[in-house]
């Protein structure tokens, strides 16, 4: 016994040993990379020439892949580019997933020094990294490189937020970084559930133009009656989604120079009494339950979503289903373009180097590759091949419908230079939980509403 | 570390460095050495004062006052070194212990030694199968061994462990990395810090040495003070590094206006004042920038930071739901347990599972089963209710803010109740069994002897497992943070509904990049468990006296 | 004597009403886990069932011609679906409810497909197919279309009936997919996690366990200055939440640049004043005259600390080993904030099941692999010492 404790405390002191050995083994490796090793913790001394001593430019890049085949694209990607790249090498690091704080993490570690020199960044992140200075202003970059194709190659939308330059307040000027992809939302629609409804396709309503409000919750209402298990629409926990009835009804997040709340106008009231009345029916999977697992346990009629989750209903869906645009409200289909775009950190040694894989990675060739996945969109439109190759990529059967509310002049998601995205969101959300659950009435919630979140855009920094 | 420890024991038996010195040549080399190191320490403050190198900011500031402090030390042990005054030797070993301490870890830090682990998670792997036949050898050597005799297989467990252990080192590359290391000693910072660690240590065994001890007549109780404040160094040394230090440096920060990217503006009280603002109105209206947070009877509460009144309220809905609900069931259980029928070893064994899978774990299991249309809770519920003929509420428990909490007390309680059975239990064990024959032979039912001998008796181990559930309630956040991640801010909840005060800290020093606002939370929050923990201990004692 | 049978009665009746209840509660506590190795075990589709199952399940199948076929129950007959077909409602344009239904591949378009003849139904113009009828061939409009399964008894493979396959329910047998583990282990460098966790599990443990002995020694035996202030120090941190100490703990790790690395999950966690308080609890306790005998026969401390002391502690050691190995095994928070979150190869457990958990929303079978690896490892090491664990010491934590 007495012994055998003295192992226990050789152990201790061995595995402490070891420990304080083990340093050797990254030595060995940190050797054959000589530009890494000095540059670890300095990160204030970016500018200067920095590194460049003749030897490769080793560079980290980031996105925030939702599953495992992403990850293994984006790293064929990270190959692909290297090689394209003289004197670049390239690392990349799949950046955590949907609910892992993933912007959180960033400014983390942009404050620590230790983020990666290009990252993928949500669209509406842009201004907050961007007033902050945590990412550089490429604008000089771009004038001086080859291969940058032009403002013009890429969807006007995100172009109009990423050019912006805060200090004069205009378009055009900046360049914060370039979108890597695009979506829209599109109702994923349960062809199996809707059919045993016996409520009429929706594809063919839309081709026939008679995809409104009134068909949808017709549709809705026939899928809901099948059994006490199912409902006719479901949506995820998240700002466009209700975003999306504020703007098909004709109203908007915000006024329209992005200065102000305008949640309190007629028409947002009007989709949001909509979206109400399908919540007070129930005829949707209450808001705030995840809607992916009804969906795909073949309980839900249609599922509003965007590409992304198109990798998802191919393999888990075990039933026909398609894709159709969003129903006509009275003012349109009022569909998001959601966008997220490369960026470069503004601490990196590297800018002119960033700059180059930033556009490498928004090439044709690399948009058709990842498009190919199914989760993304290209985010070019200086190239009509590009889109017709999206079109190919089935099921769903529909992908018109994606490039359809592209081209029906959808309103694209962007960060607020005049406020703070995150804080908007975060003062909204409450606010929309308890006009969806019922609690409060769409008046009562237009009476406060503006007054919570207007505070929201004097928080500039 | 390890060899440091073993120092005194050699230090005592063996000659003193310097075998043939007098005792006035060892003071004479030990005053030469402070007289030195204080010339030098000055010189490096001065220089970096005027000069302006070195680090920058807080951290440039802190190594700033540890080496004045050393150098205070270092000069005040000059004169009473001379006058062979104890405290004269106290501060000399104070100085060189510690300096050698310190230069021996930046060696450590230098040569990559500590983040040198990363590297031994990529071997580790290898040394996993060894690491598992010396524990189960471990185990094994236990067998039928009764007390302090050792069981029949001790003998050949022990040497299976320790080849187990031996090959393990071998195999996660133990040779390999010593050379390295070796290797990247021949850099001329690690060298010079080297040097340091060896003239360092070199007088602070002379200090430490029998020899020095008898020069300055140490009586015994010095010398047992010495050791034990050899003992506890390793221990207090990194409890002030890795806890005192940073928990000052919070109350400071506390009182800063700070984002994380520039250098913290101190602004007094503020933070907590911005914090703890409230403003009650009779039906009228909240003063100008404040928030409803509550309202009832006509009476409604702002507050300028209505965030963290509603994770304040949300925790205490929780905690007066959560810890009775894990102490009071947990009670009877032990006290069921707590007979001499076959099987219990089991039973204990089942109850204690829940606590030891991790949090993490858990959660997202019950985050399946909660789920309101293909969850398991609502399905079980409408089966037991079809088997009375009735239906069963479906209630929404990660979406309905009415619901949230409770959610999140089935999980907490779920996970402790079983923990707390054990304490409870491991409690009654230790209560003297003739009290309980006495009470029987006094016609007692079980009830009573519960009531009156179990209950009162058993109050120290209420106290402590109270104290114990309530501080993880109160600092409840990963079960919100996993149930919750689809809420914006993730862990919210609907309507903030599942906002916990810990998870309303992460949000202000993580997301909004408030840490100064963060650290104020932090140790408002501390007051509370502290309040709370007071309470118990008060209580506790009453019941006490009362007895 | 009838006494006597009486009490002997019920105290079996009361000894099986308390295994019911330990045994309903220990059920309750138990099934999430039943739960997790079921789903684990599913295939990704049988997740989302509705109702759901503790059991993984999957499709039985027959041969029929050499083929598997999946089995359906209809009319309460066990069928092989042996394809699908589509059925067409037929009726002749001047009786539109003499219905016939007709595989839609048996007709063809009235006058071909170049030249095909309509007939005006309703207002409309309707294309007209040749339906065969009862050995002649009638023109008829099409009224509707629907499909159809092919059924056939496995044993009797020629005599179809035709039924919809949304109504036929699918025959299920328990199958498990245990290659859900080694798909997560693939996914997220699991396995990486998985050996990081024990490293740093272990040297927290091998770590506290030594400092602990260290200071817990000298704050019950030996007495040197300040020893009672800096105790009641140490009791009062125990009360600290260390949520405290977070953004001024990860501002010290910038500082010494172990941000992203083990080390900032080993070394910070190693000098623990709960573990010094429940060893020094326990050294009080251990009779002085053990220790004044060998300080007699000339023994120094440190050899009666490691000779003397650590051998009798072995329940408190074991309690304190067990702690901290839960909690470095399953913290999650500082993990969480202080690795880097694009470099996996430093992920612990936690951290990657976190992640995961986002990943993977939509598969869940995974999800549920990984969370079984990561609890599987607690619960054995638990189990093992649990002897030490829950019998001996559960009360040194508490005096």
């Amino acid at each position: 016994m007495r012994d055998r404790l003295r192992w226990v405390a050789l152990l201790c002191v061995a595995l402490l040993a070891l420990t304080a050995c083990a340093g050797g083994e990254q030595a060995a490796d940190e050797a054959s990379e000589p530009a890494a090793g000095g540059s670890e913790e300095g990160t204030a001394a970016a500018g200067g020439e920095g590194g460049g001593e003749g030897g490769e430019v080793s560079l980290r890049w980031r996105t925030r892949p939702d599953n495992q085949a992403e990850i293994d694209v984006y790293s064929e990607v990270s190959t692909t580019v290297d090689e394209a790249l003289d004197n670049v090498t390239l690392e990349y690091e799949p950046g955590g997933s949907e609910t892992s704080q993933y912007q959180d993490v960033l400014r983390t570690e942009l404050a620590s020094g230790t983020a990666p020199d290009v990252f993928w960044l949500p669209g509406t992140d842009i201004a907050d990294f961007a007033t902050r200075g945590l990412i550089v202003d490429l604008r000089e970059q771009a004038e001086a490189s080859d291969s940058y194709a032009g403002d013009e190659a890429y969807y006007p939308g995100p172009m109009e937020f990423l050019t912006y330059n805060p200090e004069s307040g205009e378009s055009g000027e900046s360049l914060w970084g370039l979108p890597r992809d695009v979506s829209t939302f599109a109702l994923y629609l349960n062809l199996d559930l809707i059919e045993q409804a016996g409520a009429p396709d929706p594809r063919e309503l839309a081709a026939n133009g008679e995809w409104n409000w009134d068909t949808f919750r017709q549709v809705a209402e026939a899928v809901n009656g099948v059994s006490d298990q199912t409902r006719g629409f479901a949506v995820n926990n998240w700002w466009a989604n209700w975003g999306l009835f504020v703007n098909a009804a004709g109203g908007s997040l915000f006024n329209a120079d992005r200065t102000a709340c305008a949640l309190d106008s007629e028409e947002a009231q009007e989709g949001l009494s909509f979206l109400q009345g399908l919540y007070e029916d129930g005829l949707v999977v209450p808001y705030g339950e995840d809607g992916e697992p009804p969906w795909l346990a073949g309980q839900v009629g249609m599922f509003l979503n965007g590409r992304w989750a198109t990798p998802g209903a191919r393999s888990g869906a075990d039933f026909q289903w398609d894709v159709v645009t969003p129903p006509e409200g009275p003012g349109g289909i009022g569909n998001w373009l959601f966008w997220g775009a490369y960026v470069v950190n503004a601490n990196t040694e590297h800018p002119e180097e960033a700059f180059e894989l930033v556009t490498q990675l928004t090439s044709p060739e690399v948009q058709t590759q990842i498009a190919e996945l199914g989760t993304n969109i290209p985010s070019r439109v200086d190239d009509p091949a590009i889109q017709e190759q999206f079109l190919t990529y089935t099921p769903p059967e529909n992908n018109q419908a994606y490039l359809d509310s592209l081209e029906a002049d959808p309103v694209s998601e962007g960060p607020l230079w005049e406020g703070n995205w995150t804080e908007y969101d975060a003062a909204a959300a409450p606010l929309i939980q308890q006009v969806l659950a019922g609690e409060q009435s769409v008046e009562d919630f237009a009476a406060e509403v503006c007054g919570v979140l207007d505070p929201t855009f004097q928080a500039t920094r | 570390m390890t060899t440091l420890t073993e120092r005194p024991r050699g230090a005592r038996r063996l000659p003193g460095p310097r075998p043939a010195a007098s005792g006035p040549a060892r003071l004479r080399a030990l005053l030469a050495w402070h007289a030195l190191l204080a010339v030098a320490l000055a010189g490096l403050l001065i220089g970096a004062a005027v000069a302006g190198f070195g680090p920058r900011g807080t951290s440039g500031t802190v190594i700033g006052l540890l080496l004045v402090a050393l150098l205070a030390a270092d000069i005040a042990a000059l004169p009473l070194l001379a006058r062979r005054r104890h405290l004269g030797r106290v501060l000399s070993l104070a100085v060189s212990y510690l300096g050698f301490l310190a230069l021996a870890l930046l060696l450590l830090q230098e040569i990559g030694a500590f983040t040198g682990l990363d590297a031994l998670g990529a071997t580790f792997i290898r040394g996993v199968p060894f690491l598992i036949v010396a524990l189960l050898a471990f185990v094994a050597g236990g067998i039928g061994e009764r007390g302090d005799l050792p069981g029949p297989l001790a003998r050949p467990a022990r040497i299976v462990a320790l080849v187990a252990l031996a090959g393990m080192l071998i195999a996660v590359g133990l040779l390999p990395a010593l050379l390295t290391l070796v290797q990247r000693l021949a850099d001329p910072v690690a060298l010079g810090l080297l040097a340091g660690v060896a003239v360092f240590g070199f007088f602070a065994r002379m200090a430490w040495s029998e020899r020095t001890a008898d020069d300055f007549a140490t009586t015994s109780t010095q010398r047992e003070g010495l050791d034990g404040l050899l003992y506890v160094s390793p221990n207090v040394l990194g409890f002030l590094l890795f806890f005192v230090g940073p928990l000052l440096f919070s109350l400071y920060a506390s009182l800063t206006d700070w984002d994380l990217f520039s250098t913290p503006v101190f602004i007094g009280l503020d933070n907590y004042i911005q914090i703890l603002s409230l403003d009650v109105a009779a039906g009228g209206e909240l003063r100008e920038g404040f928030r409803e947070v509550l309202s009832a009877g006509g009476l409604t509460v702002g507050a300028r930071d209505p965030l963290f009144w509603i994770s304040m309220r949300n925790i205490a809905v929780f905690a007066v739901l959560a810890i009775p609900l894990a102490v009071l069931p947990a009670l009877l259980i032990a006290s069921a347990l707590n007979t001499k029928v076959p099987g219990m070893r089991i039973f204990r064994a089942i109850y204690f599972v829940p606590t030891v899978a991790g949090v993490v774990g858990v959660t997202l299991i019950w985050k399946q089963l909660f789920n309101a249309t293909v969850g398991y809770v609502n399905y079980g519920m409408s089966v037991v209710a079809g088997w009375f003929g009735a239906t069963a509420p479906q209630p929404q428990w990660l979406s309905d803010a009415d619901i949230v909490l409770f959610s999140l007390v089935i999980v907490f309680v779920w996970q402790y109740i079983g923990y707390n059975t054990i304490l409870f239990l491991a409690g009654m064990q230790g209560l003297p069994a003739d009290l309980y024959e006495a009470a029987h032979l006094d016609g007692a039912s079980g009830w009573q002897r519960f009531r009156y001998i179990t209950i009162p008796q058993l109050a120290p181990t209420t106290f402590f497992v109270v104290a114990t559930t309530g501080i993880f309630a109160l600092q409840l956040f990963t079960e919100s943070v996993i149930l919750f991640s689809n809420f914006t801010p993730p862990g919210s909840g609907p309507n903030n509904a599942a906002l916990t005060p810990v998870g309303y800290l992460y949000q202000e020093g993580f997301q909004r990049f408030s840490p100064g606002y963060a650290s104020a939370v932090a140790w408002l929050l501390f007051f509370v468990i502290f309040a709370f923990t007071f309470v118990q201990f008060q209580r506790q004692r009453a019941a006490a006296e009362g007895v | 004597m009838a006494i006597v049978t009486g009490t002997r009665r019920t105290g079996i009746l009361s000894r099986i009403g308390l295994y019911l209840v330990l045994g309903g509660f220990a059920l309750l506590l138990l099934f999430p886990f039943l739960y997790l190795v079921g789903g684990s075990l599913k295939a990704r589709e049988d997740v989302f069932s509705y109702p759901p199952q503790v059991l993984p399940r999957e499709p039985r199948t027959a041969d029929v011609g050499g083929e598997p076929r999946p089995l359906f129950t209809v009319d309460g007959r066990e069928l092989a679906l042996l394809g699908e077909e589509e059925i067409g409602r037929f009726a002749p344009p001047d009786d539109l409810d003499a219905i016939v239904e007709v595989p839609t591949g048996d007709v063809e378009p009235t006058g071909g497909y170049t030249d095909q003849q309509t007939a005006v139904v309703d207002g409309e113009e309707q294309d007209l197919f040749d339906v065969p009828v009862d050995g002649g061939v009638v023109p008829m409009v099409e009224r509707e279309v629907f499909e159809v399964g092919r059924f056939a008894a496995p044993d009797d493979p020629e005599t179809e009936v035709l039924a919809p396959v949304e109504q036929a329910v699918a025959v299920e047998r328990i199958g498990a997919r245990p290659g859900n583990y080694r798909e997560v282990l693939e996914l997220q460098t699991l396995d990486r996690s998985l050996t990081n966790t024990l490293l740093v599990t272990t040297l927290v443990v091998a770590g506290t366990v030594f400092t602990s002995v260290l200071g817990g020694y000298a704050f019950a035996r030996i007495r040197f200055p300040g020893r009672t202030a800096a105790f009641l120090v140490y009791i009062g941190s125990n009360m600290v939440p260390f949520v405290i100490i977070l953004v001024p703990l990860y501002q010290l790790m910038v500082a010494v640049g172990w941000v992203d690395s083990l080390a900032a999950l080993v070394f910070p966690f190693v000098f623990n004043a709960y573990g010094t308080f429940l060893m020094r609890q326990f050294f009080v306790s251990i009779p002085k005259e053990l220790e004044e005998a060998a300080f007699v026969d000339g023994a120094s401390r440190w050899t009666i600390l490691w000779r003397i002391f650590v051998p009798l502690s072995r329940p408190a050691i074991a309690t304190l080993a067990t702690f901290m190995f839960l909690y470095a095994w399953n913290s999650f928070v500082w993990p969480f904030i202080v690795i880097n979150a694009g470099n996996t190869e430093n992920h612990v457990l936690t951290l990657s099941l976190q992640v995961l958990g986002g990943r993977a929303a939509d598969s869940p079978n995974l999800v549920f692999a990984g969370v079984a690896i990561a609890v599987v490892v607690p619960v054995v090491v638990f189990v093992l010492l649990q002897r030490y664990f829950v019998e001996n010491v559960a009360t040194s934590g508490i005096k």
